[in-house]
C-alpha cells in the first residue's frame, strides 16, 4: 500500500512539474533567486565512461525539475579482425566487454529544506536503452527499458555556485530484453517483455548551480 | 565516633554562651578607677554647705590611699547591662562563647542571636564558625559544580552552523549578506529570500538543535545539579562572620555589635542565642537556647517636657492691599481710551483684583482709594490738574463697572430666586423669593492727586542702563533745582531728555489703586488670641520620637529646655550647656547639668548638680545608674550608697 501510494504521488507531481517547467522556460525566473542547475555524476563516468549530464530547473522552494541523459557507445577489448563470413569481430580469447546505454529521465526532487541545499528525495520516469556483458557473464543482454526511479540523497552547499551532491537511487519497470550467448554472437534471442527492478544510480556528483 | 561524642553532648547539654562584653565592662572599670579621678572632691549641697565625697580606701600595706574597685569579676556574669542611647542609635556588645567540645574540624557551628524588643523579634545575623574539613567539603563541591558549569556553552553562536548558513545567504538572500556585519541595519529592515524565507528562519534551520537543547538541558539543571555537588553552600546573605577555625584549645569568643536605631517607648533590649552543628547538609545536634541577656536602655527623651505651649497672637481690624496699573493718557487728556497701549490688560487686570477682594471671605471692602500721578512736561498746575482728572477719570470708570458688575448679580440671584410653584387650587404659579439682594458692598471710589511723579523719576533714571554715568550725574544735579517747572525746562535741553521722555515719562503716568479692607464680623480694632504653637510641639513630638536632628529643626530658635535636650542628646554639649544655665534649676536642668559636667570632666559640678537633682527628686538616683556618665560618678564617689536596696529593688 504505502509502496504505491509513494510511487503514485511523484507520478502525479510528475504531470504537473512537467507544465511548471514550461512555465518556468516561458516566464524566466526571478533576480535574486539560484534557478538552475547543471551537473554530472562522477560514478557514472567511473562506470566504463558512461557520459552525462543532468539539468535541473527550480520549480518552488521545495521542487525542482531535472532532465538527464546518459550515454555509453563504447566496446571494449575489440581485435579488430573481423570474421570474413560474418563480418563480426573475431572472440580470439582476448575479454571483450561493454556497458553501453542511453538513457533519459525527467525527475521531479522534493526539498526538505530549500532546493539545491539539504536533503532531497526524487521520482524520476526514465527510458533506458541498454546492451551489456562480458563483464560478469559471457552473455550479453540487449533491451529497451521503461521505468520510475526512487532515490534520495544530499547536497552539500561547496560555494555559492557549486554543490556536491551523494546520493542512491533505484528503479523498476519493464523491460524488453534479448540475449546473445556470448558477447560477439551474432545470433540473438527473440526479446520478451518483462518486469525489473534494480538499483538504478549512485550519485556522487558536482552541479554548478546559476 | 561522631555518634558518641553527639551523644556526650546532647547528654551534658553542651551549648555556646551568651556574655556581656568583657572588654567593654574592662573599659568601664579602667575608667570609674583611673587614678586621676580617684581623688576627694568637696562639692556644695543645695543649701550652700560644703561637703565632702571620697572614695578612696588606704592601702593596708603601704598606707597610701588608692582606688575603691567597685567592680568585681563576678560582674561579667551579670545578665543584664544598662546602655544609653545616644544620637538615635544603641550599642549592644556582647560575646558568644564556644566551649571546646562543639567544636571539630568536620563541623559547622550556626549561631543565631536573636533580638526582641518591645513586641518583635529579630533575628540577627549568623555567627558560623567553620571546621576546616567542612570548608574543604564545600570547597571541593563547588569546584565539582564549576566544572559542570565549564560545560555549558554560553555563547548560543557555537551551534550555528555558519559555513552554510553564510553560503545559503549568499546564495538566496544575498542583500541580507551584505549586512552580515551591520546588525544595526539588518535589525531596522528584513529581508527575505526569493521564496519568502526570513533571516530568523535560516538561521534556525542552520542551528544544531540536538546540541542546543543539550546545552540548555545542562543549564536547566544546573540548580539541581549544584544541589548536588555543594550540599552546604557557603552562606553569605545574613552572616555576620563565617570563620575557619584551626583546632585550638580552650574557648573560643566571638565579639558581636549590634547597632540598634532607637524609637519612641524603647527600654529594653533581650539576646537570645540558639545554635546547632552540621555535618555537611545535616543538622546533627541543636543546642538548648541560652538564657537571655537584657540591654536596658535609657533615652534622654524620658526628660522631655511635654508642657503645651502657647502662641499669642494679635489680629488687626483693618488691612490694606494696593496695586500700581499704567493707563496710557492721550497727552494732556484725562479720558480712558481702552485701545491705547496695554489699557485693556491693565484695567482687566485691576478689575480682576477688585472681584477677588469682593470674594474673600475674611476681608470686607471698604474702599478703593485712586491716585494718579503725571509726567513732568508741561506746567506743575496744568499737571496736577491733569492727574486729578485722570484720577477721577479712573475713579469713574471702575464706579460704573462696580454698577453694572452688581446689577447683573442682581439679576442672576432674581432669576435664580425664581419657583414654580403650586398654589392651593392646585394653578402653578411663578415667584420668587424676596430674600434675594446683593450681597455687594457699596464701594466708594476716591480719587486722588499724586501731580508730577518726580520721585518715581528718579528711580526710573537710576535703575536705566542705556543713560550713561555722565548723564545720571547731570540728571542728580538738575534734580536739586526746586522749582519743578525751571527743573523741566533745564532738562529738556539735555542730550538725553528724548530717551528719557519716550522711555521713562509714560511709566510715570501710573495709577494706583489701594484697597482699603475689614475683617468680616469684627468691630474691635484689634484682638489677642492664643493658639497652640503647632512649630514647637512638632519639635517636642520629634524629640519623644528620638528623631533629634528633626526635633532640633523646629526646636533651635525657642532655645528652651526642650532644645536643650535635643543638643545634649545631640552630644553639642556646649549649645546645650549654655541653654541651661539660664534656666531655673529643676530636677531637670541640674540632671542635664550633671551629665554635661560629667562629659566635661568636670567631676565636682557634675556631682553637685546631680545631687542637688536627687534631693528635688528622688527618683534620679535609680536614673543615674541608666546614664553611663552619671553611672561612672556614682561608682567612682560611691553616691547614693544609703540608696542601693532601693536600686536593687527596682529590678
Amino acid at each position: 500500500m504505502s509502496l504505491i501510494t509513494n510511487i503514485r504521488r511523484p507520478l502525479a507531481g510528475l504531470a504537473t512539474s512537467f507544465l511548471l517547467i514550461v512555465s518556468g522556460i516561458l516566464f524566466p525566473s526571478v533576480a535574486g533567486a539560484q534557478t538552475f542547475s547543471v551537473s554530472t555524476n562522477v560514478v557514472d563516468w567511473a562506470d566504463l565512461g558512461t557520459m552525462n549530464i543532468e539539468a535541473g530547473l527550480v520549480l518552488t522552494r521545495h521542487f525542482s525539475a531535472h532532465l538527464d541523459t546518459r550515454i555509453n557507445p563504447w566496446l571494449f577489448g575489440e581485435t579488430g579482425d573481423m570474421d570474413e563470413k560474418y563480418g563480426i569481430p573475431i572472440e580470439d580469447g582476448r575479454r571483450i566487454f561493454c556497458n553501453k546505454k542511453t538513457s533519459v529521465g525527467l525527475a521531479l526532487r522534493y526539498w526538505p529544506w530549500h532546493v539545491f541545499s539539504g536533503w532531497w528525495f526524487r521520482a524520476k520516469a526514465q527510458f533506458s536503452s541498454y546492451d551489456r556483458g562480458g563483464l560478469i557473464h559471457k552473455t550479453r543482454t540487449i533491451g529497451d527499458a521503461f521505468g520510475l526511479a526512487l532515490g534520495f540523497g544530499y547536497s552539500f552547499m561547496l560555494s555559492p555556485n557549486w554543490n556536491f551532491e551523494i546520493g542512491l537511487s533505484g528503479w523498476g519497470g519493464m523491460t524488453r530484453e534479448s540475449y546473445k550467448e556470448s558477447m560477439m554472437t551474432p545470433i540473438i534471442s527473440d526479446p520478451v517483455w518483462k518486469p525489473f527492478i534494480l538499483p538504478d544510480e549512485v550519485v556522487v556528483s558536482f552541479a554548478y548551480v546559476f | 565516633m561522631q555518634r558518641k561524642r553527639i551523644e556526650a553532648l546532647t547528654e551534658q547539654k553542651v551549648a555556646a554562651q551568651l556574655a556581656l562584653s568583657r572588654s567593654e565592662i574592662e573599659e568601664e572599670k579602667r575608667i570609674i578607677a583611673s587614678p586621676r579621678k580617684v581623688e576627694n572632691i568637696t562639692i556644695e549641697d543645695p543649701e550652700g554647705n560644703q561637703v565632702l565625697i571620697m572614695n578612696a580606701v588606704k592601702d593596708e600595706e603601704s598606707g597610701e590611699m588608692v582606688a575603691h574597685e567597685v567592680l568585681q569579676a563576678a560582674v561579667i556574669t551579670a545578665r543584664f547591662r544598662n546602655v544609653a542611647e545616644r544620637n538615635g542609635k544603641i550599642d549592644l556588645r556582647f560575646e558568644v562563647i564556644v566551649p571546646q567540645e562543639m567544636m571539630d574540624p568536620k563541623w559547622q557551628l550556626r549561631f543565631y542571636p536573636d533580638m526582641f524588643v518591645m513586641e518583635d523579634s529579630v533575628r540577627l545575623e549568623t555567627v558560623l564558625i567553620t571546621g576546616e574539613e567542612y570548608r574543604r567539603n564545600q570547597l571541593r563541591g563547588y569546584e565539582q559544580y564549576n566544572r559542570y558549569l565549564s560545560k555549558i556553552i554560553s555563547d548560543s553562536t557555537v551551534f550555528i552552523d555558519m559555513k552554510n548558513l553564510e553560503t545559503f545567504l549568499l546564495r538566496n538572500v544575498p542583500e541580507l549578506y551584505r549586512f552580515k556585519n551591520d546588525s544595526t541595519i539588518v535589525s531596522d529592515k528584513e529581508f527575505e529570500s526569493y521564496f519568502g524565507l526570513k533571516e530568523e528562519e535560516i538561521v534556525r534551520h542552520y542551528t544544531n538543535r540536538f546540541a542546543k537543547n543539550r546545552n540548555d538541558r545542562k543549564k536547566r539543571r544546573s540548580g539541581e545539579v549544584f544541589k548536588r555537588y555543594v550540599k552546604a553552600p557557603i552562606q553569605t546573605e545574613g552572616i555576620r562572620v563565617d570563620s575557619v577555625v584551626p583546632t585550638i584549645n580552650g574557648e573560643l569568643v566571638y565579639h558581636y555589635t549590634q547597632t540598634l536605631m532607637t524609637r519612641a517607648k524603647l527600654k529594653k533590649a533581650d539576646i537570645v542565642l540558639s545554635g546547632d552543628i552540621w555535618d555537611g547538609a545535616t543538622r546533627i545536634y541543636s543546642m538548648e537556647r541560652s538564657a537571655p541577656l537584657t540591654f536596658y536602655i535609657s533615652s534622654l527623651s524620658a526628660f522631655v517636657d511635654n508642657t503645651e505651649r502657647y502662641l499669642t497672637r494679635v489680629i488687626e481690624r483693618k488691612a490694606a492691599a494696593n496695586t500700581a496699573c499704567y493707563v496710557d493718557f492721550q497727552q494732556g487728556r484725562a479720558d480712558i481710551d481702552m485701545d491705547l497701549g496695554n489699557n485693556r490688560s491693565e484695567l482687566t487686570r485691576i478689575r480682576g483684583n477688585i472681584l477677588d477682594l469682593l470674594k474673600n471671605e475674611t476681608f470686607d471692602m471698604d474702599s478703593i482709594v485712586i491716585a494718579a500721578s503725571a509726567s513732568p512736561e508741561g506746567s506743575r498746575s496744568a499737571n496736577d490738574a491733569l492727574s486729578s482728572r485722570r484720577a477721577a477719570s479712573v475713579a469713574a470708570h471702575f464706579d460704573s463697572f462696580m454698577k453694572r458688575y452688581r446689577d447683573s448679580v442682581r439679576r442672576d440671584e432674581k432669576l435664580n430666586s425664581f419657583t414654580v410653584m403650586v398654589d392651593e387650587f392646585g394653578r402653578e404659579k411663578v415667584g420668587h423669593s424676596d430674600a434675594a439682594s446683593s450681597s455687594i458692598p457699596d464701594i466708594k471710589f476716591l480719587s486722588r492727586s499724586n501731580g508730577e511723579n518726580w520721585d518715581m523719576l528718579n528711580v526710573l533714571v537710576d535703575q536705566d542702563t542705556v543713560l550713561t554715568q555722565d548723564n545720571k550725574k547731570s540728571f542728580i544735579r538738575l534734580m536739586e533745582v526746586s522749582d519743578v517747572d525751571a527743573r523741566e525746562a533745564q532738562l529738556s535741553r539735555e542730550p538725553y531728555y528724548r530717551y528719557m521722555r519716550e522711555n521713562l515719562y509714560p511709566r510715570l503716568r501710573t495709577v494706583r489703586f489701594d484697597f482699603h479692607l475689614h475683617r468680616k464680623g469684627m468691630v474691635k480694632d484689634t484682638v489677642h488670641t492664643t493658639e497652640l504653637d503647632t512649630t514647637y510641639m512638632k519639635g517636642v513630638e520629634l524629640l519623644r520620637d528620638r528623631d533629634y536632628e528633626g526635633a532640633l529643626r523646629y526646636l533651635r530658635d525657642y532655645r528652651d529646655y526642650n532644645t536643650a535636650i535635643a543638643y545634649v542628646s545631640l552630644d553639642y554639649n556646649a549649645s546645650a550647656m549654655a541653654i541651661l544655665k539660664e534656666l531655673d534649676k529643676t530636677a531637670q536642668v541640674n540632671y542635664m547639668l550633671a551629665l554635661l559636667y560629667a562629659r566635661n570632666d568636670d567631676d565636682q559640678m557634675a556631682v553637685q548638680h546631680y545631687l542637688a537633682s536627687c534631693k528635688q527628686n528622688p527618683s534620679y538616683v535609680f536614673r543615674g545608674n541608666l546614664d553611663p556618665e552619671i553611672y561612672v560618678l556614682i561608682q567612682r564617689y560611691g553616691l547614693n550608697k544609703q540608696d542601693d536596696d532601693e536600686f536593687e529593688d527596682s529590678f
